[in-house]
């Protein structure tokens, strides 16, 4: 053969050899039609737990409660509403709370699930071998605490099967939104549980109730979910497939759901929020948590620098300018979404956080230090995020208006959280998403007990934070709903008045949602249910 | 040979030791640890505290470190502290497939198009080809991998719409992810082969071949490739090794459930175990791959002989 015919033959070849390849692959990237309704969801990336009974995750929250339903549930209206429990008794002293377990009750693959199974799996996830990161939840009852810290018996933990139909509850103090915390206790198949620790790796095993069930898993790439034939409610389901999956880049999933890959996209950053803020896909659900900042008080000891700090701050601007998301400016520490008989709390309670230069200027003076002359340069740590930089350059200059000067130091979230606890810093950005509709969820935060053992982390010993765990004590055997939420009141007023904390935000849960796509909720915590959901056909 | 052989193993296993004390200790001088009580606010710190005890973690870093040694050297990396209840072993077992699928195809795709231009690009020196080459390969070496992954996926996925943007399973998933990864060796090869098959060219023996009569094709495949592949088959050593095992960048943006994207994520989370792990199995990989090179040399290269 002679060269000269030999290269380019070789190059020919090789040309359309890359030509048929790509031909075979184009049409697999469409193949996958199905006459079935599939969501098609994305939210970031790999939750860092995929067991429910060692999650304490958000995400991972997100997927649990599409394959596990509690006594109660969270309803289309994003209210709890009754579900694996048809009726409730509770005791005068709003302490004994008796479920009846709805008869005929299954698991996913169809066994019974009676109140032995329930009593069961919640003792097993408070046990201290197991250590459940997710308890929390589970202190309410009485003896669960004590038994969790090794300190107790599993025979004092207060909630027993009567027989296989009625579950009886005893709380350790009275608990009006008991309601609402029941939708987290959930039913493990124990006997799987206890048979194969690799349960859940499996979907065989992945064994669940709630109007979902595990068809496939991959730990990183996403779950493929199915409807659970054996859920109490599987005739109100419409949806066959959701594949749940694991997107890490925001970018990607804002091209994925542009592409329609994604018919919802629950990771989307200021970049989507900015590309459909006029269109009906952005739907913006609000969410029971608030951003602040902590302040170092044993470094500013002066609660009026700290108000003056706060004062400074122009949160409008922070969120609708420099931030570009649509965050509900802080008006105090209880959030949004949380209510006060039929009205938010927030609108009761009123606005706690103002923004006015001069007054600010007027405190630092009061306090000798006029236009911050005599204040060291205050050191602010934050996370490396974009959003949390963005944030605390803000506040820089703003603080920087009224003379104080400070410099931003920036951190993974690994380091970050580490570097908390020792308070070499004069602010750090923080911030808590509740559990539950009640103003505690927020507010138990600065209770003396969960203060810090450095003293002077935390805000500990000064004559507010004394008032306020009183109050707090107060409201937690208060059983007249009034005078609680009066006492939570008056304790937001308290903190906020020697401002150990400076309230940025209150959370809100921006999504995509393709206009054939319904019934989507979300709860005041974020979770969302594919359940009420449908798909319209095009 | 089997002297050569085991002297190269004996080295190998000396470094895998400096390798696996050196990750270990500086692992752990890092700020930053899996669990931390500022991130877990609602968990009593009693339960924390058993987390802790849970993987060791209570034990001065000494103790944590012979432990792990002593669990290593029964072939057990440990469970991971971050994928609750997940080996690492089960880590890697679940995320090599998918590396190296992706890494091998790069790899082939890389030789097929490298290895023909570099001697193109030789053969016909100063022309078209040679001067495309050229500019390919200027790309290729300064271009970082993230840029080509987006400028693709731009065209490909979002414009002409033709290849999906992100996933893993159907082939059309693997198209973009292979190019990028074969952009930057493709550049390399076609270099390397084209100097060498230059040199090569000039020496006599391709002279006197020309003059016996032999063909132009065998005088190009039998003395020109086979003398001058040899720079190409070092630099394939350590690239087999970096491409099967994953690459971080792609892995991550493609969302291809391979080892590089779980080596990110262990990184930022402090998943002491699943770093160590990922790093032992990588650096194992690579020692590997180098020694099967140097045999490779002695096939193809007659002058070299294993002895030293």
């Amino acid at each position: 053969m002679n060269k000269k015919h030999l290269l380019p033959r070789f190059w020919s070849c090789l040309v359309l050899s890359c030509l048929v390849l790509a031909l075979f692959a184009a049409p697999a990237a469409f193949a996958a039609d199905a006459p079935q309704k599939v969501i098609n969801y994305a939210n970031g990336d790999a939750p860092p737990v995929l067991e429910p009974i060692m999650n304490n995750y958000l995400k991972g929250s997100y997927l649990v409660y599409n394959l596990y339903d509690g006594l109660a549930r969270i309803g289309k209206d994003s209210k709890p509403e009754l579900a694996y429990a048809e009726s409730y008794k509770v005791s005068d002293d709003g302490l004994t709370w008796t479920f009846k377990i709805r008869k005929g009750s299954k698991f996913s693959d169809g066994s019974p699930l009676t109140a032995r199974d329930w009593e069961e799996s919640f003792k097993h996830r408070l046990s201290p071998e197991v250590a459940s990161p997710g308890v929390d939840l589970y202190l309410f009852v009485k003896g669960a605490e004590a038994y969790n810290q090794g300190k107790g018996k599993v025979e004092d933990v207060a909630m027993k099967a009567l027989d296989d139909d009625t579950l009886e509850i005893t709380l350790e103090n009275p608990t009006p939104f008991f309601l609402d915390v029941v939708c987290y206790y959930v039913p493990y198949k124990m006997e799987l549980v206890r048979k194969d620790p690799e349960w859940f790796k499996k979907p065989a095993t992945y064994v669940g109730n709630g109007a979902f069930r595990v068809k496939s898993l991959n730990p990183q790439t996403g779950f493929v979910l199915e409807k659970n034939p054996h859920y109490y409610d599987a005739a109100n389901v419409k949806i066959d497939i959701v594949n749940y999956n694991f997107i890490a880049d925001d970018s990607i999933a804002l091209e994925a759901y542009r592409k329609g890959e994604l018919n919802v996209n629950d990771s989307i950053n200021s970049e989507g929020i900015k590309t459909f803020n006029n269109s009906k896909e952005l739907v913006i659900f609000p969410r029971i948590g608030t951003t602040y900042i902590s302040l170092q008080t044993g470094n500013i000891k002066d609660a009026r620098v700290r108000k003056a700090m706060s004062l400074a701050l122009d949160r409008e601007a922070i969120t609708k300018s420099i931030l570009g998301v649509p965050y509900i400016p802080a008006q105090g520490l209880v959030p949004y979404g949380i209510h006060w008989g039929g009205k938010e709390f927030r609108d009761v309670a009123g606005n706690l956080v103002k923004t006015d230069i001069a007054e600010a200027k007027k405190l630092l003076a009061e306090a000798g230090y006029p236009d911050g002359k005599g204040l060291p340069t205050f050191r602010i740590i934050t996370m490396n995020n974009q959003e949390d930089t963005d944030s605390a350059q803000a506040w820089q200059s703003m603080w920087k208006q009224i003379g104080i000067n400070s410099e931003i130091a920036t951190y993974e979230s690994s380091v970050y959280w580490d570097l908390i606890d020792p308070g070499e810093w004069e602010a750090a950005r923080d911030g808590w998403t509740g559990d539950y509709d009640d103003p505690k969820t927020n507010l138990f935060l600065w209770m003396a007990y969960r203060q810090g053992p450095e003293k002077d982390v935390r805000w500990i010993d000064t004559p507010n934070s004394k008032e306020y765990d009183r109050l707090m004590r107060a409201a937690d055997s208060e059983l007249d709903t009034e005078k609680r939420m009066s006492l939570f009141r008056d304790a937001e007023r308290t903190i906020l008045e020697d401002m150990p904390i400076i309230p940025l935000w209150h959370g809100v849960e921006p999504i995509l949602i393709k206009p054939e796509v319904t019934g989507i909720t979300k709860s005041n915590i974020g979770h969302i249910y594919f359940q009420y959901a449908d798909i319209a056909a095009k | 040979m089997t002297k050569y052989v085991l002297k190269r193993l004996l080295a190998a296993a000396i470094s895998m030791l400096v390798l696996i004390t050196a990750t270990f200790f500086l692992m752990h001088a890092v700020p930053g640890s899996p669990f931390n009580p500022g991130e877990q606010r609602n968990v009593p710190p009693k339960v924390l505290e058993n987390l802790r005890s849970k993987y060791g973690l209570d034990l001065p870093v000494w103790k944590q470190y012979l432990n792990y040694m002593n669990s290593l050297s029964h072939g057990n990396l440990g469970y991971s502290f971050k994928k609750l209840n997940y080996t690492v072993n089960e880590l890697i077992v679940s995320g090599f497939p998918a590396s190296a699928v992706v890494g091998a195809l790069a790899i082939v795709a890389a030789l097929a198009v490298g290895v023909p231009l570099g001697i193109t690009s030789a053969l016909k020196r100063g022309g078209w080809l040679d001067w495309l080459s050229m500019i390919l390969a200027t790309i290729g070496i300064s271009m970082p991998i993230f840029i080509i992954a987006i400028l693709l996926m731009y065209v490909f996925s979002m414009k002409l719409q033709i290849l999906p943007i992100y996933g893993y399973g159907t082939a059309s998933h693997l198209v973009i992810p292979v190019v990028c990864l074969a952009f930057s060796p493709i550049a390399y090869i076609t270099r390397l082969m084209r100097s060498s098959m230059l040199e090569v060219s000039r020496q006599d023996y391709i002279r006197s071949a020309r003059a016996r009569g032999v063909s132009e094709f065998m005088v190009i495949a039998k003395h020109g490739v086979r003398n001058s592949i040899l720079p190409v088959v070092t630099y394939i050593g350590p690239l087999i090794a970096i491409l099967l095992t994953g690459s971080f960048v792609v892995e991550r943006l493609f969302m291809i459930p391979g080892l590089g994207r779980y080596f990110v994520t262990a990184v930022s989370e402090r998943d002491y175990s699943v770093i160590l792990g990922i790093t032992i199995f990588y650096g194992a990989f690579i020692m590997l791959c180098t020694l099967l090179v140097d045999i490779a040399y002695a096939i193809i290269d007659p002058r070299v002989k294993f002895t030293d």
